[in-house]
């Protein structure tokens, strides 16, 4: 018989307080990249429902003959991405963490270094050039293979592992690379899990860089054909780059909706993966180990 | 173990898989010449590039033209530049030494031309053919100043437009294009706002700089340095014209007659306040921008909305504003490292010459135009789509004549051309030194932010004398006595 | 005599050097090598030929332009009020997560606190200038209700650098307390049953239990945020500036951005990164080494 916690009930209302707060100005968007486009004006900022219904917006976006394939670009470079960064950062991660080695003092200062010192475009631009990787998928994925901020969360995470179970293993004769693998990779699932998720919305979302970097249009992955989009609302490009796109029709459009429904176009994939993430915040994947 | 080793081995085919990709489908150096024999010239232009189709045809039909009338043996390779980021990504291109044969420029072009980089044109244009007789005036006293952008379009300046319609429903309309001075117009805005044709007289995106346009040579702000009445110059933000039209404006800001969001309205969203009605004049450039704003209000609001062009305010004097003369804002540069100097200019030539032209201005037969007893007729995908790459003169000389019933502009946009050709008159700035950029940064960004608190009602309008001591001690004093030396 | 010992240990743990190669070779090539770049700071960038050196000339410059001391005491106010306020937020929110049976409310309320993460600050700026419009934005819609009259936050230069402060929290609260959340998921559950069985409150589990075992997470997040002190968010403040508040957002980033970057300018740009990341390398390994002398909790 559970007793009623005032306390968790606070707890609870202040929790739905805050995602509404969040979700309403989200569904906004939504509610605007489907509303009709000549009833836009009638909806307000906090409204949430769509006033009329209208898959305009998303017909234009689809009908980009890049679209499809920027999405495959993307899905590519973010796992592709993550699984190097997870492997890189874990392994360095372990290392630097559970273990003792000459000169590791000096890495760890010159990690620190690396981490706030962000040299100039121009300097990272010339670094590909020399490297050949201009207009290469290697090139975005390879600029910020290891996240300095993460490793040090991820070694945090290695840390708190208790000593126990790696005195245990030692003394079972395991190596360092088996504790590595055997021990420390599957007790850290939460903190691989976190991991994953940043790097994968960072990979996600990249912008910038693949913009530099990606000159064939057939490689830019989805945030980039998108901002192409409705950068410059030019009626040129938009006439020009969907079919069927007549000088009519553009008329009735509302950038601003269109605008939104880029925005959703973007999100939707990432909130696919949230239920993979989120089976690895359950209680249950930390229990057992060791008795104490 | 196996679920590690997995991952593994997905991360070091992907390496792979990644790294190869990079090697063989990196851009090879392209060579000068190609297998059969075709000069290859490099271009940068902001929104051209191989994946849009349109710059395609474009650039292959101008491969065609150059080889039919100049028997030019060209291949284009355009450079990609994503859209939006054309500035950072052509001086990345820049400085990591990859430089195109031609290359547009919207700005930092002075650091590149200060390089040696940019080849000086003023001999090309001497030696040219057609080039050197389509030159406006502007063009002529830029190329002297800095002979390295060439830019042969009309100038540029921002006019007042409103709906004709609107225009004939108000008694204070009349008053307003005869006699434009800064109350007419005042009166002009509050009767829109009072008969509910819009939310409010006019808009601007950001800051003032549009509304200048309208109102700065009525009140005395004729130009950068503006006569001291002592034989010197004062620079025009801190002068006494300046303090009477701040006062103007937070009057209209006041009455709501000024959008009270203009601060934070985008451009996107200022334009679209105009097709909704909510504002009663826009101010756009002139040319093709008026053309884009009157084809989209009359597809929302109907035939009756075709656009007006308002007259600029009237006062001590009048015009939309004093035409800079120092360099070029934006243009085309030749590179003077390229090995084709030559013909990157014959092709500018050529394209001033009536064959090209022709090209340029009106498109592909058929498609952007017919030809109808003798004379070009232009089709809705011309006015709907269709922009001029290269030059744009005054008097346009084609082969065949242009039908009198489909004119280049939209009567809007060439009224807002002929508008601003009228009342040009040069300005007197000067190109501030290097030593001086971060100071002027701040001086401007003082002046920014005082208008700011002045027109929206924060400050009065007394603290535009603490604004203008605060000026001269930032720097003023230094930049006056510079004017004074240099400004003839 | 310790050169042989040091020999024989790196000798015998062969393995690791092996194991952290790969990690190592990204960052001498990605990293090592254009910081070593940075020496383009005391250099004059020449497209063609060799960079002339000029010393201390761009870091004069810089330091002697007039808006220098405006813009980094932006920087400096604005990231302290981003600390004082935003930091603590993410860890009291995944200790109330934390409070929630697993189950439906509590991943709908996960899923949607991570939301706004995904969004770029061009978006996010939009959103938050439509919140706070002073005629028809939700914000002041919530005032009028209460009587209280309509507020301009945005050209308001008492309120934006809180506007700042609330729009990052309101896109990263969520977001940064799920390494809170993972770091509270590996507290040894039979610490809660055993404190429940005292008769302890809720709170008093999430004072004695919870805390205590984040501190360590707390403390790393804190340093290394540090080092990022200077930065203060330029996408953030790019997108919300407008001409009335410039005077109290503009920060080193922004500043540089229009003077330095806009213009080519990229020995200045470099001049002001080497600045930035110079104080910040002092911040972490200064709070580091002290706060390892006093509590024993750092970084590593």
């Amino acid at each position: 018989m559970r007793q009623f916690n005032m306390t968790k009930a606070i707890i609870q209302f202040i929790l739905f307080f805050i995602t509404l707060a969040v979700l309403i100005p989200l569904l906004n968007i939504l509610a605007l990249s489907l509303t009709e486009p000549a009833r836009v004006n009638e909806l307000s900022g906090l409204g949430v429902l769509p006033k009329g219904f209208s898959l305009i917006n998303y017909e234009i976006i689809m009908s980009n003959p890049l679209i499809i394939k920027s999405i495959f670009n993307s899905v590519f470079i973010t796992i592709v991405g993550t699984c190097l960064n997870l492997f890189l950062t874990a392994i360095t991660a372990y290392v630097l963490a559970r273990t003792e080695f000459v000169g590791k003092r000096i890495v760890l200062v010159v990690l620190i270094a690396i981490m706030v010192f962000e040299p100039s475009m121009i300097t990272e631009y010339l670094l590909m050039k020399d490297l050949h990787l201009l207009n290469s998928y290697a090139a975005v994925i390879l600029y910020k293979a290891i996240n300095v901020y993460y490793l040090f969360i991820l070694m945090r995470f290695f840390q708190e592992v208790p000593n126990s179970i790696l005195e245990a293993a030692k003394i079972d004769g395991a190596g360092h690379f088996r504790i590595f693998t055997k021990i420390m990779l599957p007790l850290s699932k939460p903190a691989l899990a976190t991991l994953a998720l940043f790097y994968g919305v960072y990979h996600w979302n990249e912008y910038f860089r693949a913009t530099i970097y990606l000159s064939d249009p057939n490689k830019w992955p989805l945030q980039v054909v998108l901002r192409q989009f409705v950068v410059t609302q030019d009626n040129t490009t938009l006439l020009q780059g969907v079919e069927g796109m007549t000088p009519e029709l553009l008329a009735t459009l509302d950038f601003g909706s269109l605008q939104s429904a880029t925005i959703v176009v973007a999100v939707i994939p990432m909130l696919l993966l949230y239920p993979l993430i989120l089976k690895y915040f359950t209680k249950g994947t930390m229990v057992g180990g060791v008795k104490e | 173990m196996k679920k590690f080793s997995w991952l593994l081995l997905v991360v070091l085919l992907a390496v792979f898989l990644v790294a190869c990709s990079g090697k063989t489908e990196e851009e090879a150096v392209e060579p000068e010449v190609t297998e059969d024999g075709k000069t290859v010239i490099t271009i940068a232009y902001k929104d051209d590039g191989p994946s849009n189709e349109a710059s395609v045809k474009y650039f292959d039909a101008l491969e065609a033209a150059l080889k039919e009338y100049r028997d030019l043996d060209v291949e284009f390779n355009i450079v990609e530049i994503a859209q939006g980021d054309y500035a950072e990504k052509l001086n990345l291109l820049l400085y990591s030494g990859e430089i195109p044969d031609i290359i547009y420029f919207q700005g930092s072009d002075e650091q590149i031309a200060a390089q040696g980089l940019l080849e000086d044109l003023t001999p090309y244009i001497e030696g040219s053919e057609y080039l050197k007789d389509i030159l406006y005036e502007h063009n002529v006293t830029r190329l002297e100043n800095y002979p390295y952008l060439l830019w042969v379009k009309p100038i540029n300046h921002k006019v007042p437009v409103v709906r004709t319609d609107f225009l004939g429903q108000l008694s204070t309309s009349e008053s307003l294009l005869t006699d434009p001075t800064p109350e007419n117009y005042k009166a002009f805005f509050q009767e829109m706002v009072d008969k509910g044709l819009s939310d409010y007289g006019v808009t601007v995106a950001g800051d003032i700089a549009e509304l200048d346009f309208i109102f700065n040579m009525a009140f005395g702000v004729t130009s950068t340095w503006l006569d001291d009445g002592n034989g010197g110059y004062v620079y025009k933000k801190v002068s006494d014209a300046e303090k009477e039209k701040l006062a103007f404006y937070a009057d209209l800001y006041a009455a709501g007659l000024l959008d009270n969001q203009y601060l934070t309205k985008q451009w996107d969203v200022k334009e679209d306040d105009f097709y909704n009605n909510k504002a009663g004049v826009i101010v756009g450039t002139n040319g093709k921008v008026i053309d884009l704003y009157n084809s989209r209000t009359v597809a929302v609001n109907g035939e009756s909305a075709e656009l007006t062009v308002l007259p600029s305010a009237k006062g001590v004097s009048s015009g939309y504003a004093a035409t800079s003369v120092t360099k070029e804002p934006r243009g085309l540069a030749i590179s003077s490292q390229s090995p084709n100097k030559n013909i990157a200019f014959e092709i500018l030539d050529f394209l001033a010459s009536p064959e090209g032209m022709k090209l340029d201005l009106i498109g592909y037969e058929g498609e952007q135009y017919n030809i109808e007893n003798g004379e070009i007729v232009l089709t809705d995908k011309f006015y709907a789509e269709w922009f001029s790459r290269f030059w744009e003169p005054q008097a346009v000389k084609l082969d065949t004549p242009l039908s009198s019933k489909t004119p280049l502009l939209s009567p809007p946009g060439q009224a807002s051309t002929d508008a601003v050709v009228d009342t040009y008159v040069a300005d007197n700035d000067f190109t501030i030194p290097e030593e001086y950029i971060s100071q002027w940064d701040a001086m401007e960004n003082l002046y920014k932010e005082y208008a700011a608190d002045i027109i929206t009602g924060k400050i009065s309008i007394d603290e535009f004398d603490t604004f203008v001591k605060e000026w001269y001690a930032a720097g003023g004093e230094d930049i006056t006595k510079l004017a004074n030396e240099t400004v003839k | 005599m310790r050169m042989k010992s040091r020999l024989k240990r790196i000798r015998k743990d062969w393995i690791l050097y092996v194991m952290l190669l790969p990690g190592m070779l990204y960052f001498v090539i990605f990293h090592i090598i254009p910081i070593i770049n940075m020496k383009l700071a005391f250099q004059d960038y020449r497209i063609i030929g060799e960079n002339v050196w000029v010393g201390m000339k761009h870091f004069q410059q810089l330091f002697s332009s007039p808006a220098f001391k405006d813009v980094l005491m932006n920087t400096v106010i604005i990231s302290t009020m981003k600390i004082i306020f935003i930091f603590p937020i993410p860890i009291l929110v995944s200790l109330l997560v934390n409070e929630l049976r697993f189950g439906p409310f509590r991943k709908y309320v996960q899923s949607v606190s991570y939301l706004p993460h995904f969004l770029s600050w061009v978006v996010i700026a939009g959103i938050w200038i439509t919140l706070l419009d002073p005629v028809d934005g939700g914000v002041n819609a919530i005032r009028n209700f209460f009587q209280l009259p309509s507020l301009d936050y945005m050209t308001s230069k008492e309120h934006i650098r809180w506007v700042l402060v609330y729009s990052e929290m309101w896109r990263s609260a969520g977001w940064d307390s799920i390494l809170y959340l993972a770091a509270i998921l590996k507290i040894n559950p039979s610490l809660y049953e055993a404190a429940r069985i005292d008769g302890a409150s809720t709170l008093q589990q999430m004072r004695y239990i919870t805390i205590p075992a984040l501190m360590s997470t707390v403390v790393t997040l804190f340093i290394l945020n540090l080092g990022f002190f200077m930065s203060a968010g330029f996408d953030q403040v790019f997108n919300l500036m407008n001409d009335s508040v410039l005077s109290v957002i503009d920060i080193l980033d922004t500043y540089v951005y229009r003077i330095g970057i806009l213009n080519g300018q990229y020995s200045y740009a470099t001049a002001a990164s080497l600045f930035k990341g110079a104080i910040g390398l002092v911040l972490i390994l200064g709070t580091h080494f002290l706060s390892k002398r006093l509590t024993g909790k750092g970084v590593w």
